[in-house]
């Protein structure tokens, strides 16, 4: 007996001693500027923020995700923020020159800027941040892969050399956060994730993973001091969830509010809805410009004399009109959603509002698909496709979907529906994929925070093979194999126009050419909803991303 | 003991082995990584790089042989999107999850136990038929639904506790716990207690069986006629001869408990593991899981062994060879 009691002792210090070992790693910042005994009478004005998901990592470049980015933004600045229009603002460039052939950038840095640390910021700094960009851990090595060389011309200059002209590069060049020199040179990428320093409006106090950021008010900021001055960010995944902790009054501001909440959070007095249409567009893609759509593929496309239907304009426009976008709008996403005519926002450089959509008609569309010689066949079906959509990654993308095949069948489409996880999706639906099983026609979203019309286009409208690229890197998402020559030298002279409305007019025009030959199909743009309590006022942005410095104190 | 402690570490080898084998496959074709990690439009040129980068050009085997290396000098890899190392991830979510689970297991026992000895010494009391009726609903009823209605009824109804997060945090001998502190303690009471509703249930119906059949026995009418106190005979006699398959299944719970407390852990928020492995599994991010399930499979062994102890406590004529 007295043996068996000791095992069971000794089995109980070890556990209590294993515990104590790993327990307590919460992330804490060692500067103990405790800012609340800075002499002010009144509590700190504090948010806490319900979000849909946590930030992975506080170094600001192994991963490149809305959430990440944004909370990322709150410690660092880059040389050009855009603002909530997306159009790029001085922050630690204050002014720069682009040469005569938009091919040399010359950057006049901010000075007297510090690091949270007290370290000055200078040019070097921002040679090492570039540089870690193109490390290989880095998410961002797009930002400069135009970019033939930089270099340090002194303290407070910084001169950037692209390799075409390149008109376009702030738009890359707002992605990349500038570290501290000084602070990461010698350390390990993950001491920089969990000692972050920058120079931005809020400081890091603490990061216990899943349950809470805090920052807090960076007194010392060289621009205009945000109202807040401490802010705790909360990831709350379900939505169920971070309705009842807006309900209950624990958070004070909500993203991602679940369409079904809206009319029960509206009928609260302290709270406040706000929303605006996102720029993240749905829409569906046809391979229309290859003879072999499906090539190897477990569901090919099947056509009763093997032709692909997809080529044949009539046959894209009767699947446009085939689809009652109202109806989704209404139906699948509560009235929370915008119907798209093309992939550019209203609002956003580039829309051209000439553009309308196609109105819904499923008797022409009929018509349009005898007259294109696929009349329907004796089982009733003009030819067989295979919708592929997400089921995890858009709002209700999987309904939408279905409700897309269940028109298509209405006109005589026979549609199987492939919906999968967004962690198979895609890879799947990449036009760079190259195991053989390509999609011929799938449901996706995209939303370029960019900014920048030209930007979209050479990713979304470029000319693109089934092959591969026709110039590398661009049309990198252009998933129907979409090919207009036309549409090429307008984006490859939006590219190297300077003056941003002489591009704005280009633009419009690439939109209006892969508009009229119905190079996709859009449904809609998804709406961005807020809740907040009524105690402060919040200036949404364009690209979804949550920054403390846009909400205000109501008093 | 020597010898048996030796069996179960070889056992122990032999399932760790076999399960990495399995999770390693599992996660190989649960998703790619790389497609969630660089962005949509990225270049062939940027892809192979990650592709690389994550060394996922290699040969499945070979890729194996890497993972054992690495994972016997204790390195499990970093994880894809944290960028920090997997297994220090999970350790750092543990404490949550323990404390969450401990208080649901003390509520199991401290509650299913006792009404499982009354309900079966007495079937037919009113009180009784009272407690199976309920047993029967907190067994079938799902926890994401429970613990939306327990937000809904404590917190935005009543509103006398928290919607969901953990609380603060204090020290109890050197353990960081939120179980040190009052607001931790509201914290922890919905979470845990959802998390503790099926098994209360089960321990009660449990106990209840085995306490029916014993009170049949001669011994119990024994220790009646000989006048022991009816608390005595229920608790010290017929409740210690039904506790083995009790001990058994409460060690089976307590680790699936700790180790997929997920849906609880994801409605309330609660930073622990289950919460960790959801998003793991949702970005594909191999590391995490694979790290996770091996931790998992450790701890099981580990449970069964100490329930395995523990019945040579209740009933001295176990005995471990």
């Amino acid at each position: 007996m007295f043996k068996k009691t000791t095992i069971l002792f000794l089995i109980v210090v070890l556990i209590v001693s294993l515990l104590s070992g790993c327990g307590g790693n919460t992330n804490t910042a060692n500067s103990g500027n405790e800012s609340s005994e800075n002499g002010s009478d009144n509590t700190p004005k504090e948010v806490i923020v319900g979000l849909a998901g946590d930030a992975y990592s506080l170094d600001p470049y192994p991963l490149n995700e809305t959430i990440t980015n944004a909370i990322n933004n709150h410690l660092y600045d880059s040389l050009v923020a855009p603002d909530a229009n997306l159009q790029p603002e001085p922050a630690l460039a204050e002014t720069w020159e682009i040469s005569d052939d938009a091919k040399v950038w010359t950057f006049n840095l901010r000075k007297n800027v510090k690091f949270h640390n007290g370290n000055d910021f200078t040019a070097d700094d921002v040679i090492y941040s570039f540089d870690r960009s193109k490390e290989e851990m880095s998410a961002f090595k797009y930002c400069l892969s135009t970019v033939e060389s930089y270099e340090k011309v002194d303290d407070y200059t910084v001169k950037v050399v692209c390799k075409e002209p390149n008109a376009l590069l702030l738009a890359h060049l707002k992605d990349l956060m500038i570290l501290d020199k000084e602070t990461c040179e010698d350390q390990n990428d993950e001491w920089i994730a969990l000692n972050p320093n920058g120079t931005g409006r809020y400081k890091f106090v603490e990061h216990v993973r899943g349950d809470k950021i805090v920052f807090e008010r960076n007194n010392d900021f060289w621009g205009e001091l945000p109202d807040v001055e401490k802010v705790t960010f909360k990831p709350i995944t379900n939505e169920g969830t971070r309705t009842a902790n807006m309900v209950s009054g624990s958070v004070d501001f909500i993203a991602d509010v679940p369409v079904r909440d809206i009319h029960m959070l509206e009928s609260k007095d302290n709270i406040q809805i706000v929303s605006q249409p996102s720029l993240r567009v749905i829409y569906l893609n046809l391979a229309g410009w290859t003879d072999t759509p499906s090539k190897d593929a477990n569901m090919p496309l099947k056509s009763p004399d093997g032709s692909n239907p997809f080529k044949n304009i009539k046959v894209r426009e009767a699947m446009y009109r085939a689809i009652n976008e109202d109806e989704i709008v209404e139906k699948i996403m509560n009235g929370y959603a915008t119907p798209a005519a093309t992939y550019i926002p209203d609002g956003f450089n580039g829309h051209n509002p000439n553009i309308k959509r196609l109105d819904y008609d499923p008797e022409l569309a009929e018509k349009l698909l005898d007259e294109a010689g696929y009349p329907r066949q004796d089982d009733g079906y003009r030819f067989e496709v295979t919708l592929d959509a997400p089921n995890d990654r858009y709002i209700n993308d999987g309904e939408i979907a279905t409700a897309v095949a269940g028109y298509f069948e209405k006109v005589g489409i026979k549609v199987n529906l492939n919906l999968m996880s967004r962690t198979i999706f895609f890879k799947y639906i990449s036009a760079s994929n190259r195991e053989g099983d390509n999609t011929h026609l799938c449901m996706t979203g995209w939303a370029d925070s960019g900014g920048e019309s030209a930007l979209m286009g050479l990713d979304l409208v470029y000319s693109m093979s089934q092959d591969g690229y026709i110039k590398e890197g661009y049309g990198g998402v252009n998933r129907g194999y979409y090919q207009n020559p036309e549409v090429d030298k307008l984006v490859d002279k939006a590219i190297s126009t300077a003056d941003p409305s002489e591009r704005d007019k280009i633009m419009q025009e690439v939109w209006k050419l892969a508009a009229d030959d119905i190079s996709y199909i859009p449904l809609h743009f998804q709406q961005d909803i807020y809740a907040h309590s009524k105690d402060i006022k919040y200036h949404p942005r364009k690209d979804n991303y949550i920054h403390a410095w846009d909400m205000e104190f109501v008093k | 003991m020597l010898r048996y402690l030796s069996t179960r570490v070889s056992q122990l080898i032999l399932v760790l082995f076999a399960v990495s084998i399995l999770v390693f496959i599992f996660t190989s074709v649960m998703g790619n990584p790389v497609y969630l990690m660089v962005r949509e439009n990225a270049t062939e040129a940027e892809i192979q790089a990650a592709i690389e980068y994550l060394g996922l050009d290699k040969p499945l085997p070979v890729q194996y042989g890497i993972f054992i290396k690495n994972a016997l000098k204790g390195d499990f890899g970093k994880s894809y999107i944290y960028h920090q190392p997997a297994l220090g991830l999970i350790m750092e979510r543990f404490p949550a999850t323990l404390e969450l689970v401990f208080i649901a297991m003390l509520l199991s026992a401290l509650i299913g136990i006792p009404l499982g000895v009354l309900s079966g010494a007495y079937p037919n009391k009113i009180s009784s038929k009272a407690i199976m009726t309920l047993s029967i609903a907190g067994i079938s009823l799902p926890s994401f639904w429970i613990g939306m209605v327990m937000i809904f009824f404590f917190s935005l109804t009543l509103g006398i506790l928290p919607v969901s997060g953990r609380g603060d945090i204090g020290t109890i001998l050197g353990l960081q716990t939120s179980l040190a502190t009052t607001n931790g303690l509201r914290h922890l009471v919905l979470p845990s207690l959802t998390l503790a509703l099926a098994n209360i249930a089960t321990i009660i119906r449990l106990t209840r069986a085995g306490m029916q059949e014993n009170i049949r026995q001669d011994y119990v009418k024994f220790a009646r006629a000989k006048g022991v106190s009816s608390r005595k005979v229920l608790f010290g006699h017929a409740l210690k001869n039904t506790l083995i398959p009790v001990v058994t299944i409460f060690g089976l719970q307590l680790g699936s408990l700790i180790a997929f407390t997920t849906i609880t852990e994801t409605i309330f928020a609660w930073p622990g593991m289950g919460k960790l492995l959801i998003d793991a599994i949702n970005s594909a991010d191999r590391p995490i899981v694979a790290a996770y399930v091996l931790f998992v499979a450790v701890m099981f062994v580990f449970i069964n062994f100490i329930v395995d102890i523990l019945y040579t406590f209740i009933d001295p004529r176990i005995d471990l060879k």
